[in-house]
C-alpha cells in the first residue's frame, strides 16, 4: 500500500501492533466492533401469529390438495365427488377436424380426390355400405392397384391402426363418420363398439391391406 | 526455522492468527482489495448495461417504433439482455464483491489463493458477455431467468464453482468461535445457488424433463435465484452493517436462528405460485400457495430484529450513505416480502397474473431490496478496500434520492397499473385492441404506466450514473482524494455512523 509510511517487506513477520494501525488505517480506528447478537426472547405474540399460520396453512393444504394426486387439477375437487368425466365431442365434429388435419391434403376438401392418384371419398361404393371396408382400411391401411367408380390407381393409404398414427376407437369411429355422412354420402354412422370388434376380428392381420382382400371379404 | 518449515507453517490455513481484532480486519480487507474491486468495477458496468437495455425495453412497450429498424435490439433480446445484466452480471458480481468481503470479514481465515478468485472472476464475466452477445444476436432460449444460450452454462457453472468452493473452503477455516448470522446466509446461498443452477439447466435445457415439469422447473429455478441467492446475500449484508455502523449488537440471536430456517424451509417451495391456474397437479400450487404465505414469518421476524436493532438512531442512519440504502432495502424487503404472500393468493393471482402488476414485484424484490442493500455494502466497503474516502457526498445523495425515487415511481405505476390491466383483462366487455379510437381498451387504459415506467427508468439512470462517476473517482481520482480526511457523510452526525 502506497499509503504506508512504514514500509513492511514481505515475509516480515513481525506482528502488527494497534499502534500501526493508527497511521495505517485512521478509518480502522473510527469502526465499530464486529457486530454481535443479543438474546432478546421471542416475542409472545409472534408465536401465537406463526401458530396460526401454520394452523392456517394446514387448513388450506387439507381442502385444496385434490388427495395429492397427479391427474386432479381443479383445486375445489373433493375425495367424494363424482368426477365429471371429461365429455367427447360428437363424432362428426372430432371427425371433421381429424379429417382437415390428415385426410384433406390427399383427398380434397370436397372429397373428390385427384384423378389418377388419391381415390375419391364422395360417392364412392367403397366408404358407403359395410362398414367393416373403411374402416379395416384405416385400421391397417392398403397398398396396391385398386379400381374406384370405373378409374384405376396404384398408391398407398397408411394406416392409422396400430402400426400406423395410433388412433383409437373413437377417433377410427368419428373420423369414418365424418367421412360416410358428407358430401351426399348419406351413409350411417360408425360407433365405437362397431371399430373395437373389427379390430379385434384383424388383430392378427400384419401389414396393409390389399384392394382384392377388401373386396373379397366384402364385396361392393 | 528451515525455510521448508516455514512455508509449511505459512500455508497451514489453521495457523493462530496473534493480532488484535482490528489488525486482523485490516490485513482481511488489504487481502480481499484486489478480487473484490474487480467484482464491483465488473458489478458497476454490467449495472450501466443492464440499464441501457432496460430503457430500450421500456420505451418500446409504450413506443414499439423506438429503435424498431434494429434487429438485435428488438423487444424480446433487450428485455432479454437486460434480466441477464442484471441477474449474471450486476447482481452476482456485486455478491461475488460483497457477500464474500462480509464472509472473510467474519471468518477472519487467512485468505489463500485470492488469485483464484480473479482468474474464477474474469471466466464468468466473460461468459456473461458471450451470453448477452448470444441473446442480442437471437441465440437466447425461450426459458425465463435462462435465456443465455445454452453452451455457456458450462463456463458459467465452471467459474461460479471455483468461486463458490473458494467461499466455502474460507469458512471451512474460519477463525474458531460463534459463528454469525450472516455466515448462516452466505454460507446457505454458496450452496443453494449452484444447485438451482445446474438443476435447472440440466432438467430444461441438456435432458429435458417432459412437459409441464419443464415449467415448474423452470419458476422453482427463477423464484429462488431471488429467494435463495440473492435474499440471503442480501440480508447477510444487512446482518453484517447495520450493527456494525451503529455500534449495537443485533436485536435477538433466537429471532436471527427462526428466521433463517423459516426461509431455508418455506422459500425453496414457493415459485410454483407463478404457475397458478396453469396445467399443474393441484396439491403442487397449494403446497406452492401455502409455502408463500409462510413466509410472513421469517419476514416478520428478520423484520423485527432489524427494527428493533436500528430503532432510536434515525439520525445515525440518515446521515450514514450504508445506512441510508441498508434501511432502505430492509424496508422494502418487508413490504415486498407482504406484497408477495398476498399475491400468491388464487383470488388474488386471478387478477395480477400476466400483468406489470408481477413487473412491478419483480423490482421490489431485486432492485428495492436486493440492489439498494448491495448499493450499501459497497458505499461500506470500498472505502476499507481502498483506504481513500468516497470522493463526493453530494453524489451520494444523488444516487440515493433518484434511486429511492425512481424505484419508489416504477413499483407504483406497475402496481396500480397493473391492478387495472388485470381488472380490464378479466372483464369481456372491455377488448384488447379496437380499430375504433373512442373505444376503451385494455391497451389504450396501460399505455399511461407504462410511459411512468419509463420515466421511473429515467431517474434510476441518473442516479446510476452519479454512484458510478463516484466510483470512477475514487478508484482513479486525483491524490488530494486519496487523502481526504475522515468519512463522508450526508449530514452532521456528531461522530456517530460511518
Amino acid at each position: 500500500m502506497s499509503d504506508t509510511p512504514k514500509e513492511r517487506l514481505p515475509g516480515d513477520s513481525a506482528p502488527y501492533e494497534d499502534d500501526d494501525i493508527h497511521i495505517v488505517h485512521s478509518q480502522l480506528l473510527r469502526e465499530k466492533d464486529e457486530p454481535s447478537e443479543g438474546f432478546s426472547p421471542v416475542p409472545m405474540l409472534l408465536l401465537f401469529l406463526f401458530g396460526g399460520l401454520v394452523f392456517w396453512g394446514g387448513v388450506y393444504i387439507a381442502n385444496y390438495s385434490g388427495d395429492f394426486r397427479w391427474d386432479i387439477y381443479n383445486p375445489e375437487w373433493k375425495p367424494g365427488m363424482t368426477e365429471k368425466v371429461a365429455e367427447k365431442p360428437p363424432l362428426m365434429v372430432t371427425g371433421e377436424r381429424l379429417f382437415k388435419n390428415n385426410c384433406q391434403a390427399c383427398h380434397q376438401a370436397n372429397g373428390a380426390g385427384v384423378p389418377g392418384a388419391f381415390p375419391p371419398l364422395a360417392g364412392s361404393a367403397w366408404v358407403v355400405g359395410d362398414e367393416a371396408r373403411i374402416v379395416k382400411i384405416l385400421l391397417r391401411g392398403l397398398t396396391g392397384p385398386i379400381e374406384v367408380e370405373g378409374n384405376s390407381y396404384n398408391g398407398n393409404m397408411p394406416s392409422y391402426g396400430e402400426n400406423g398414427a395410433g388412433w383409437n376407437d373413437y377417433q377410427i369411429a368419428s373420423v369414418s363418420t365424418f367421412v360416410r355422412a358428407s358430401w351426399d354420402n348419406g351413409a350411417p354412422e360408425i360407433t365405437e363398439e362397431a371399430v373395437a370388434a373389427i379390430r379385434g376380428e384383424t388383430a392378427d392381420k400384419s401389414g396393409a391391406w390389399s384392394g382384392e382382400e377388401i373386396l373379397g371379404a366384402h364385396p361392393l | 526455522m528451515s525455510p521448508l518449515l516455514s512455508f509449511f507453517s505459512n500455508i497451514d490455513p489453521q495457523r493462530e492468527t496473534q493480532v488484535s481484532p482490528k489488525v486482523a480486519l485490516s490485513e482481511v480487507d488489504q487481502q480481499m482489495r484486489v478480487p473484490a474491486i474487480m467484482f464491483t468495477t465488473f458489478a458497476i458496468c454490467w449495472l450501466l448495461v443492464g440499464t441501457f437495455f432496460a430503457i430500450v425495453a421500456s420505451f418500446k412497450m409504450h413506443s414499439p417504433n423506438f429503435l424498431a429498424d434494429w434487429e438485435f435490439l428488438t423487444f424480446g433480446r433487450a428485455r432479454s439482455a437486460h434480466l441477464n445484466a442484471m441477474a449474471y452480471g450486476w447482481s452476482n458480481n456485486a455478491i461475488f464483491g460483497v457477500g464474500l468481503w462480509v464472509m472473510a470479514r467474519l471468518c477472519k481465515a487467512q485468505i489463500r489463493f485470492s488469485g483464484l478468485l480473479i482468474i474464477a472472476g474474469i471466466f464468468w464475466n466473460v461468459a456473461v458477455v458471450i451470453g448477452i452477445f448470444g441473446i442480442l444476436t437471437g441465440g437466447l432460449t425461450s426459458i425465463e431467468w435462462l435465456e443465455m444460450p445454452k453452451q455457456v452454462a458450462p463456463l458459467l457453472a465452471f467459474s461460479y464453482i471455483l468461486i463458490g468452493m473458494w467461499g466455502i473452503l474460507m469458512f471451512r477455516y474460519r477463525e474458531r468461535g460463534h459463528v454469525y448470522v450472516s455466515q448462516w446466509y452466505i454460507l446457505g446461498a454458496l450452496f443453494w445457488f449452484p444447485w438451482l443452477y445446474v438443476v435447472a439447466q440440466t432438467m430444461i435445457l441438456f435432458e429435458p424433463a417432459r412437459g409441464t415439469i419443464q415449467a415448474l422447473t423452470n419458476w422453482w429455478f427463477a423464484h429462488n435465484v431471488l429467494g435463495l441467492w440473492m435474499t440471503p446475500m442480501g440480508l447477510a449484508t444487512i446482518y453484517y452493517l447495520m450493527p456494525k455502523v451503529l455500534g449495537r449488537p443485533i436485536y435477538s440471536y433466537y429471532l436471527s436462528l427462526l428466521g433463517f430456517w423459516s426461509l431455508a424451509l418455506f422459500y425453496n417451495w414457493a415459485g410454483v405460485h407463478h404457475l397458478i391456474g396453469g396445467p399443474i397437479p393441484a396439491w403442487l400450487i397449494s403446497c406452492g400457495i401455502v409455502a408463500s404465505v409462510m413466509m410472513v414469518i421469517p419476514v416478520v421476524v428478520t423484520a423485527i430484529n432489524h427494527h428493533m436493532t436500528a430503532v432510536g438512531n434515525a439520525r445515525a442512519v440518515w446521515c450514514s450513505p450504508t445506512l441510508r440504502f441498508i434501511v432502505f432495502g430492509a424496508m422494502s424487503y418487508t413490504l415486498a416480502s407482504f406484497f408477495g404472500s398476498w399475491m400468491a393468493l388464487r383470488d388474488v393471482s386471478l387478477v395480477t397474473h400476466f400483468t406489470q402488476f408481477t413487473v412491478g414485484h419483480a423490482h421490489h424484490g431485486v432492485y428495492a431490496f436486493f440492489a439498494m442493500t448491495m448499493f450499501g455494502g459497497i458505499y461500506f466497503m470500498m472505502p476499507r478496500l481502498l483506504a481513500r474516502e468516497w470522493p463526493s457526498a453530494t453524489l451520494i445523495k444523488v444516487h440515493f434520492w433518484f434511486s429511492g425515487l425512481g424505484i419508489g415511481m416504477m413499483i407504483v405505476g406497475l402496481q396500480l397499473g397493473g391492478w387495472i390491466q388485470g381488472l380490464n383483462l378479466n372483464n369481456p366487455d372491455i377488448p384488447f385492441v379496437s380499430s375504433d379510437p373512442e373505444t376503451m381498451t385494455v391497451i389504450k387504459a396501460l399505455v399511461p404506466w407504462l410511459f411512468s415506467r419509463s420515466v421511473a427508468g429515467m431517474l434510476l439512470t441518473i442516479g446510476h450514473f452519479a454512484f458510478f462517476v463516484n466510483f470512477a473517482w475514487m478508484l482513479i481520482g486525483p491524490r488530494a482524494v486519496r487523502y481526504k480526511e475522515g468519512p463522508t457523510l450526508l449530514g452532521n452526525t456528531e461522530g456517530k455512523g460511518a
